[in-house]
Order: C-alpha cells, then structure tokens, then sequence
C-alpha cells in the first residue's frame, strides 16, 4: 500500500511537472476517465482494508471502468444523449466513490 | 478456464502493475486539474458549446437592441444640443444685424465717403438730411457724419439734423462743421450711382452752387457709436 500511495505521489509530481497537453481528441473523456479511475482506486483501497485485496481485480477493475466510461460517454455523443449519458455516469460512480469511501471511514475511524 | 487460470498465475507481478496504474491516475488527475486553468471550453462537448453559442448569440442580440436603443436617445440628445446651439447662434447673429443698424458697434467694410464743401452756399440741415436718405435708400448700412471741428456722430435711425449757427449743423446735439464728410458702408458702386442720379442730393447740391465729392473705398471703417436708448413709450405690439 505504500508503494501504491508513493506511485500516486510521484504520478501527481511528474503531471504538475510535465505540462503535456492533451490531445484534443481525447480532452471531453479525460475528465470521466479519470473519476472512473478514481472509483477503482476506491475499490481498490477497500479491499486492502477488508484483506481481500487481489491485484489482479484492482488492475481489471481500473482498466475496465476507465474505457467503459469513456465509451459510454463517447457513444453517447454520438448518439446525441452525451449530456444525459455522462450525467448518469458521473453519478453512478459518484455513488460507488461513495460508498467504497464510507466504508473506508468505518475501517479507520472505526465509526 | 483452466487457460484463464493459468494466465492469471503467470501475470503475478507482485503489485508492480497496481502500483504502475496508480501512477498513471496521479498523472492524469493533475493533468487535468492543469488543463482547468485554461478555458473552459477546452473540455466542454459539443452539446454544451452549442448551448452556450445560442445563449452568447441571444446575448448579442439583446445587446445590439440595446445599443441601437441608446444611440438613437443619444442622437436625440444631440440634435436637441444642436438645435439649442443653433438657437444661440441665430440669436447672436440677430443681435449683431440690430446692433450695426442701431449703431452700438464700430463697422466696417467697402463704401463710400460724400464729401459736401462748404461754398458760398452752405449744405444745410435739409441737405444733409436728404443725403442720409438717399444714401439709406441706396443701401447704406452704417453711416457717420464728421466735420471740419473733429466731431464724428453716428446716424442712426433717430438721428435728427437741425440747423446751428455759422453754417454748422447739430446733429443728435453735437455740432458739426462744414465741409462734411459722411461716411456710409454699403456697395459703392450703387450708392455712387444713386447720389448721382438727375435730381438727387448730388445735383440738388450743385445746382445751388455747393460742391458735392464722392469717393469709393475698399475698406472705411464708421468709428462712431451711438448710446443706444431704450425707448419710453414704444412697446413692441403682440
């Protein structure tokens, strides 16, 4: 878990260091993208406290939120619902943030 | 399955990849925490900048009705400063036409000076007076008499002229010697012609043995003020 939250340091580090722009293809998904990858680290996090963290899970899980979201909210687009479909997945991984994090505060602060 | 396990058991990297991940999201967060410095429109989809675009264009126009709106009150204003000014303008430009006809400013411009020599017949008051007139009728628009004694009055509507002692004339009270010089600017041309006429001031003059000079000029200039008076029982009617 250490080594996780240093990697997390030294990422955020080389970003604020490293000004790369982002292609801008890419630049409406970033966003979602990245609460989605934050909804998995949550997961993520979870686990290790309740011991049944598995790398393996972590990873897919990670990986699948961040291009899931992101092809939801580009189909959406294209569709014509982006607005509506980003809306709903804001929301539902709002709601897993949530509740990983609750569960999270009940481990640490026992309350 | 049992292919599935097997990749599971030889992809064990024992945390390096989660921990590769994580980074990866550190990066991507700040990243795009930087990206929000710039507009915000960098990010936006293009359902929001369509929106945004039709609420900047209902802006414009609201504000070019509001623009045109105030130009229009401020072309108003202006056009009723104009007509104010041109008001005082007009104004002014009467009050310096009365003031040369009343004779309370000095003017100046082309005429000519009618010199009336005293001979043994002296041009007397009526003389004097039916040149004024003439002249008048001819167009003169500031005259002023002078006489041999320095004094200089200007004519004006109530200037009256009345026979003085020694062949002098009084004029609106100051006395005025022979030879005369009146002085009248107008358009020389017409006032020469005028005096000259058979039975005018000029012939009248000569017959009766006096002696009468007309002399065209550029420029003269009539000096001479008059005090304007305010009168005592002429009202202006309605």
């Amino acid at each position: 878990m250490i080594v996780a939250a240093l990697a997390l340091l030294l990422g955020g580090l080389i970003g604020v260091l490293w000004n790369v722009s982002v292609p801008t293809g890419l630049e409406p998904y970033l966003p979602i993208a990245v609460v989605a990858a934050l909804d998995a680290l949550f997961g993520g996090l979870r686990a290790k406290l309740d011991k049944v963290f598995d790398e393996k899970v972590f990873v897919v899980s990670f990986i699948a939120n961040t291009v899931v979201a992101a092809l939801i909210v580009f189909l959406g687009d294209k569709l014509g619902v982006g607005a509506q479909l980003s809306l709903g997945v804001v929301v539902v991984l709002g709601i897993r943030i949530f509740s990983n994090v609750a569960a999270i505060r009940r481990h640490l602060f026992k309350a | 399955m049992n292919a599935m396990r097997n990749f599971a058991r030889a992809v064990r990297t024992n945390g390096i990849v989660a921990a590769l991940l994580v980074g990866l999201l550190g990066f991507a967060l700040t990243t795009q925490l930087r990206r929000d410095e710039g507009s915000e429109f960098d990010s936006a989809r293009e359902g929001d900048l369509v929106r945004i675009l039709d609420e900047l264009e209902g802006r414009r126009e609201r504000l070019r009705i509001e623009i045109s709106d105030v130009n229009d009150r401020l072309d108003a204003v202006t056009s009723q400063k104009l007509g104010a000014q041109a008001a005082v303008t007009e104004a002014r430009r009467r009050a310096d036409e009365l003031a040369i006809f009343a004779g309370t400013v000095p003017v100046r411009g082309p005429g000519v000076l009618l010199t009336l020599r005293k001979d043994s017949k002296v041009p007397d008051a009526n003389r004097v007076l039916d040149a004024v007139q003439e002249l008048r009728g001819a167009g003169a628009e500031g005259m002023q008499i002078s006489g041999a004694s320095g004094e200089t009055v200007r004519i004006v509507v109530s200037t009256y002229f009345v026979a003085a002692d020694g062949g002098a004339i009084e004029v609106d009270g100051k006395t005025v010697t022979a030879p005369f010089v009146i002085t009248a600017i107008g358009d020389p041309p017409t006032i020469k012609a005028a005096l000259e006429i058979p039975g005018g001031v000029v012939d009248t003059i000569k017959r009766a043995g006096g002696r009468a000079k007309i002399e065209e000029h550029e420029d003269v200039t009539v000096d001479a003020v008059a005090v304007s008076q305010a009168p005592r029982y002429a009202k202006p009617a309605p």
